[in-house]
Order: C-alpha cells, then structure tokens, then sequence
C-alpha cells in the first residue's frame, strides 16, 4: 500500500468532469484506489464517491493505491491532478 | 511530464463498448436537460444515453411511438429506463414500452425518481448485467439524496440506515 499527499491545483478542483476522468482512470487498475479528505475516505472508482469529497482548489486529499499496479496507479492518478485535469487553470 | 491523453482515450473504449443503453423518458425538458448534463460529464456517451421529453399536450400513442425508435430494435439490445415520476404519463409510456420490447426478445428495466447522480452512475456501470445496473442506478440515485451541513460541506440527514450511506459503498 502506498500513500500520497495531494494539493488540488485546478481552478474548479474535483468538479464532476474532474471527477469522471479520476474514477475511470482509477477504474483502468487492477488495484485499490482510495482517496481521503480529512476524515471522509472513498473509493476513487467511483464518480460519485469522488464528488462527495467536495474538495475545491487548495484542498490536500490523500491518495492511496494497494495491490497490483499500485506503483503505475499512483504515478497516473498523481500526474492526472498535476495536469490539472486536462483543464489548464 | 508525460501526457495523460493517450491513456484516457484508451481507456473510454474499455468503458464504452459492449454498453446497454439508457432512455431517459421524463415530463419535459427534464430528460434532455439531464442527458445534456451526462454528455457534459461523459462527452463520449451521447449513443449510449437517448432522451424523450414528454410535452404536456402530446397524445399519449405518439409519445410511444417515439420511444419504440429509440428503443433496440432486436434481441441482445439490452435497456434501462429511467423514468421521473412512478404514475406520471412519462412512466405510464416506459411501462408501454417494456411491454413492446419484451414481446421483441429485447430486455428492458424501468427505474424510476431520475436523478442526475442516479444517471452518472448508471453510465458508470452500463457495462454490467442489466439486473446489476438496475441495482446501481437505484444506489445511486438513493445514496445522491442528503441534507447538507453548510458549514462543514458533510451528508448530515439521508433517508437511508446510517449504515448504507458509507460513501465507500457509492
């Protein structure tokens, strides 16, 4: 199991576009995907788990990966928030 | 940084290929209002998500026959239906329709009380059994379903046990 610390950097943070584009991407891996925000922790396959993080610009959520792949699940869902979601702002 | 482009495209063919179908029949303009909102979230699957709005002054006979286009034609075209209101003529043309697809061999289920989280996650799970994305969209039109602290942004009331509403079990 793997963990990291991410800070939302797109304008509209996880939004439902963002949030589709998490969850299938999170979906493609064989392994768990988790994300946490504070207290509330979900499973990043699914989109509206996702959305119901609320998490806006600034917001640090934890990314978690375990199991097959966890190293390549966490290096494209972590490159996937640094991309800003393909958003540009 | 490498792009995450190629990746994404790759993956909607994973998610978008051997898909039941989704019509959304609802007292308009909520049905195409709520497929414009799915095709906002999900850009590729404008095929797999028809909409009918039902006007206040259509009969009733050509409501349906507009929704037996949009239904599959044949046996293997499997659809869900989601429907606004249990009772309204909306629902009362679904309930038609099943009728009509059955006697086609074509499988169909009629959900009803749409909502847009219900919509997302049936297109999320449109790949599954029918029987199954029944059982989804339900979850996710239930789950989607709370009041909201304003000060902290967290479901406080939901109708559901406290135990269904893990958000890990969306």
């Amino acid at each position: 199991m793997i963990q990291q610390t991410i800070t939302i950097s797109n304008k509209l943070g996880l939004h439902a576009r963002a949030s589709a584009k998490l969850s299938k991407l999170a979906a493609s891996f064989p392994c768990e995907v988790w994300l946490a925000r504070g207290s509330r922790r979900i499973n990043a396959k699914s989109i509206m788990g996702v959305m119901m993080l609320a998490a806006g610009l600034d917001a640090q959520v934890v990314l978690e990966t375990s199991g097959e792949q966890e190293q390549e699940a966490m290096q494209a869902i972590a490159d996937l928030f640094a991309d800003k979601f393909g958003e540009g702002e | 940084m490498r792009s995450l482009r190629p990746r994404l495209t790759g993956l909607q063919h994973v998610h978008f290929l051997p898909m039941n179908k989704i019509l959304i029949i609802a007292h308009a303009p909520f049905a195409q209002a709520l497929r414009a909102c799915a095709l906002h979230v999900f850009p590729d699957c404008a095929q797999q998500v028809q909409a009918l709005d039902v006007p206040a002054d259509e009969p009733c006979d050509k409501t349906f026959e507009t929704a037996c286009a949009l239904a599959p034609a044949e046996e293997g075209g499997d659809l869900l239906v989601l429907t606004d209101v249990f009772g309204a003529t909306p629902s009362n043309v679904a309930q038609r329709l099943l009728q009509h697809c059955a006697a086609k061999g074509v499988q169909v289920r009629e959900v009803t009380g749409v909502n847009l989280p219900m919509l997302l996650r049936a297109i999320c799970y449109a790949s599954l059994p029918l029987h199954d994305l029944e059982q989804c969209a339900l979850t996710g039109g239930q789950q989607g379903m709370f009041a909201v602290d304003f000060s902290t942004g967290a479901p406080v009331c939901t109708l559901l046990p406290a135990a269904a509403v893990s958000t890990e079990s969306f």
